[in-house]
């Protein structure tokens, strides 16, 4: 059964990828790599309980955390105009 | 049995709020319309997710180490959220019928 879902998932991330390709404005883009990796970490999520391996928890967080301050960074790049 | 049969209930009720929210993605035209329907992905069915998997396995480690994402995310995502719209607005993104109010102001 959990197989199926991470299937599921698998397509719904590459319909997101394909968001950040034809998105109209730049920030439809960063929008679509948001959800892309949260999307990924629920991936991750349901990959640990299929495996049964704990430390996939550990790179679900530490993903979280990298994509956190990626995605933020670039929102105050791109408002700034370039100045950072 | 009967607790991972519940767990696999919940987990799909996450998924459909997923799929809800690719959906919405495609669906509306207008940014903000799309940041809003977005962020059911990031809360609702991440949440609905990681409750089922915790459902799923019972109380141990790994269910404490679903917890504590549970809140890093809870924490994160509604600032990136954030942080992008007002990216936009600042960046000089309006919506269609806000652009005259605008040029009025500035």
């Amino acid at each position: 059964m959990i197989n199926i879902y991470v299937h599921i998932l698998a397509v719904a991330t590459l319909l997101t990828a394909v968001r950040i390709l034809v998105g109209p404005t730049l920030w439809d883009r960063l929008i679509g790599f948001n959800l892309m990796s949260s999307k990924l970490i629920m991936i991750i999520v349901l990959c640990a309980i299929i495996f049964e391996k704990n430390f996939l928890l550990d790179i679900a967080l530490t993903y979280a955390l990298i994509g956190f301050v990626s995605t933020l960074f670039i929102a105050r790049f791109v408002r700034d105009r370039g100045k950072i | 049995m009967i607790r991972e049969i519940i767990g696999n209930i919940i987990i799909g009720i996450g998924i459909v709020a997923v799929l809800l929210g690719v959906f919405g993605l495609y669906r509306f035209r207008d940014f903000f319309s799309r940041i809003l329907i977005g962020s059911i992905i990031d809360t609702v069915g991440f949440v609905t997710i990681c409750t089922g998997v915790i459902i799923r396995n019972g109380i141990s480690w790994f269910s404490l180490k679903v917890l504590l994402l549970i809140a890093v995310v809870m924490i994160i995502n509604p600032v990136v959220t954030h942080a992008i719209a007002r990216s936009a607005y600042h960046g000089g993104y309006r919506m269609h019928g806000e652009e005259d109010e605008d040029a009025a102001d500035s």
